[in-house]
């Protein structure tokens, strides 16, 4: 393999060396067909318009260039990422080439077409071929980055792309964190398990990350691209320390289970009634407190709320809405306060265009006015009903 | 012709990952695929053959628990609801196993119909139902598949929803007010009269949607009125045929009858009365709408000084005054009466009272 280094800068912003280097096709088309494959980060093929990528394959088989691709080497393990200091050596580099741990940052829809390209060309004469194989491209690799400045490498790269989806973008940020607390009897249940949540402490792992994102971006709704950016960006800011949020998370559920164990003690087991379901269509949005505030709205509303509240500094962290919890008592009964509150929600629900948002929305202003010491339904658990639909009506 | 999304003329293959609840769309020519999430329960049991689904709009009715059953003559004929209605599990019917199959089979032809190679669309491997969709469209899904939707326009109307077309008129919409369905549930249409059948003004999507997002009273009462232009034309032309075919043996003595009855049948106030105390199947509905309709009509009378002593605000020729007064003597009417407001009122009621009209079952009038 014949890999010419021709450049090397080192990003201060992800912390790792960016090499560009000159490859034939035919070594790029090597390497690029084991990683297209295996890599979990692997985006899938997408559709492109008939017309650019035939252009595009016409184009390659006379030799034309195209722009840099963009890789990056995955590091085993954390401790080979952000060496900075190392020196990349022209072996080290064939080596890093040679193995399967890179992935596309940028560039893989030309990749897919190189690699048709060198499909379709299989009936034709050796030298025919070689015009396209011996042709020259350029790779940018990056050396050393960790899995979350690549996923930040990635969203600036492809700025006006759709790169991978979104959930798969959120999967990949938060991949690696745990899902069993057991000290606090914490488990997270992701989607491919087979059990489902069913009690006080279980989780739907997808609503405590969207409750958590809605914590970072201050806002309840599903995040689109350009907010998952801030979000990285927060957690960096949040922590000091690029892009380490595992303990911050871990911070954001024990909070809000504190919440959840609260509401179960405050409800004394009240349990929606037949008749009460009735009057919602049989269908409450939940039967008891644990089915009420174990899904995604309630999560990402208090996510948001709590985002706003300490951003406008009417709270200093987390740890005060641990506090603040405790002191959350009703003042009426629990049969009165849960069943206005599901009849709250209900007349949401029913006036609603996206049903899921209005009740994300109402749930954002129902923590706020609940937390908010300097407003008048602080810590009042049926006020905050109240104002909240009131707010929420506005 | 309402656009029509059964004849698909892209191809591409659809698959249903049921473990990973979502549809793949798959284009031929490409081994790209796109995914597209399908959240709600599965039920589909049946086959999809006798579908037919339609995209409507409604400004009011469009909601995510706006889902209804849809009755002709006492009869489920199918289902309408929002788009938003397919790809969320948070409404009231999210688990009822009818609208789970209906839902299906109106996911998958929708699906069906979008054109993945589109701009905005090409580059993307997973795809929400509402990116490829107006997120206020409204899926109207009929299980018959001789079911024409022509005949029913003034039907769905009624509860606020038309067809979009491409008529270049900003939306209004605060001039229309619509009735409520018969139930929380369900919407009752009913095809339009045979008898009119022929009067295209009433079958083309683009009058309803016209009249709904006419933004000018004037203009809008104009495009109303045409429908009693239209009705009182059709019972000019039967009851003059009706005429000479009775006459047809007549002789120089009965010149004087047939004038009388020439002279009757030409006069519009006469006409006017015959459509809406004789054409019309008469029930309380029609009567408080027509009642309704005369109130206003009084009241604009009054404000602009037109009411006489031999006006009685229970007689059609209120109705027929109040439209010469509009058009004759707009010139000398001084706003400061009030007359734009009451304009206005007239229309609500004048819409409400045409389009209960054309689907009432029209009497023999000859």
């Amino acid at each position: 393999m014949d890999l010419a280094i021709l450049s090397t800068i080192f990003d201060k912003r992800v912390n790792a060396f960016n090499i560009l280097v000159e490859i034939s096709i035919q070594d790029y088309l090597e390497t690029a067909r084991k990683i297209i494959n295996k890599n979990y980060f692997q985006r899938k093929r997408i559709t492109t318009s008939f017309t650019t990528y035939s252009l595009l394959k016409k184009d390659l088989e006379k030799g034309c260039v195209i722009p840099a691709i963009v890789l990056a080497h995955i590091p085993n393990s954390q401790n080979e990422a952000g060496n900075a200091d190392k020196k990349i050596t022209d072996d080290a580099l064939n080596k890093i080439f040679k193995s399967e741990d890179l992935i596309i940052l940028d560039g893989l829809q030309r990749t897919y077409t190189i690699m048709d390209l060198d499909d379709d060309l299989k009936s034709k004469t050796p030298e025919e071929k070689n015009i396209f194989l011996k042709s020259k491209i350029r790779l940018e690799i990056y050396i050393g980055m960790n899995r979350l400045s690549i996923l930040y490498r990635t969203l600036t790269l492809n700025t006006g792309q759709t790169p991978m989806t979104l959930r798969h973008q959120i999967e990949i940020l938060y991949n690696d964190f745990p899902t069993t607390y057991e000290k606090d009897k914490i488990s997270l249940f992701k989607e491919v398990d087979t059990n489902r949540p069913g009690r006080i402490g279980e989780y739907n792992f997808k609503y405590i990350l969207d409750g958590f994102q809605s914590y970072l971006d201050q806002n309840e709704l599903p995040i689109d691209r350009g907010e998952l950016l801030e979000s990285l960006k927060r957690l960096d800011e949040e922590n000091q320390n690029t892009f380490n949020s595992v303990d911050l998370f871990e911070s954001f559920l024990k909070t809000y289970h504190g919440f959840v164990k609260k509401m179960d003690a405050i409800s004394s087991g009240w349990v929606c009634s037949e008749e009460l379901a009735v009057r919602f269509n049989k269908n409450p949005f939940g039967k008891d407190t644990y089915e009420i505030f174990s899904k995604a709205q309630p999560i990402t509303g208090f996510g948001a709320a709590i985002g706003i509240l300490k951003d406008n500094k009417f709270i200093s962290g987390l740890e005060d809405i641990s506090d603040l919890v405790e002191k959350i008592s009703l003042k009426k009964s629990p049969e009165e306060t849960f069943s206005y509150f599901l009849e709250t929600l209900d007349k949401v629900k029913q006036n609603a265009k996206k049903i899921g948002d209005e009740q994300r929305k109402f749930f954002r202003f129902f923590f706020r006015n609940l937390f908010m010491k300097e407003g008048d339904s602080f810590l009042d658990f049926e006020k905050s009903i109240k104002d909240a639909y009131r707010a929420y009506n506005i | 012709m309402p656009p029509d999304i059964n004849h698909n003329d892209e191809v591409f293959a659809i698959k249903h990952d049921i473990e990973n609840k979502k549809f793949i769309l798959k284009l031929n020519d490409s081994a790209a695929e796109i995914s597209v999430p399908y959240i709600l329960d599965l039920n589909n049991s049946g086959d999809c053959i006798g579908y037919k689904v339609f995209l409507l709009k409604n400004d009011v009715k469009n909601k995510e628990n706006d889902i209804f059953q849809v009755f002709d003559n006492g009869q489920r004929i199918g289902w309408i609801f929002t788009i938003q209605s397919l790809q969320s599990g948070a409404h009231d019917w999210a688990q009822n196993e009818h609208f789970l199959k209906i839902a299906y089979f109106a996911f998958k032809a929708l699906l069906e119909k979008i054109d993945i190679k589109r701009s905005d669309l090409v580059g993307k491997c997973e795809l929400k139902l509402s990116d490829c969709y107006d997120t206020d469209d409204i899926v109207f899904i009929v299980c018959e598949q001789e079911f024409d939707i022509n005949f029913y326009l003034p039907s769905f109307y009624r509860y606020g929803y038309y067809f979009q077309t491409d008529i270049e008129i900003k939306s209004s919409g605060d001039l229309s007010v619509f009735d409520e369905p018969h139930s929380k549930n369900n919407i009752c249409i009913k095809r339009i009269s045979p008898f009119l059948e022929d009067i295209k003004y009433f079958t083309e999507p683009s009058f309803f949607e016209r009249i709904y997002k006419e933004k000018h009273y004037l203009v809008k009462f104009l495009l109303l009125y045409q429908v009693i232009e239209l009705l009182i034309s059709k019972i000019l032309d039967v009851r003059f045929k009706s005429i000479m075919e009775q006459n047809k043996t007549a002789t120089v003595d009965d010149i004087h009858k047939i004038k009388i009855e020439l002279n009757e049948i030409s006069n519009e106030m006469r006409r006017i009365n015959l459509l809406m105390n004789q054409f019309v199947t008469i029930d309380s509905e029609y009567n408080l709408r027509r009642k309704n309709l005369l109130i206003e009509c009084a009241a604009f009378m009054k404000s602009c000084n037109e009411f006489t002593g031999s006006d009685d605000c229970g007689k059609n020729e209120i109705f027929y005054r109040t439209r010469n007064t509009i058009i004759h003597k707009y010139n000398k009417l001084k706003n400061e009466n009030n007359v734009v407001e009451n304009i206005k009122k007239i229309n609500i009621e004048l819409e409400k009272f045409i389009i209960y009209m054309i689907q009432s079952p029209f009497n023999d009038i000859l």
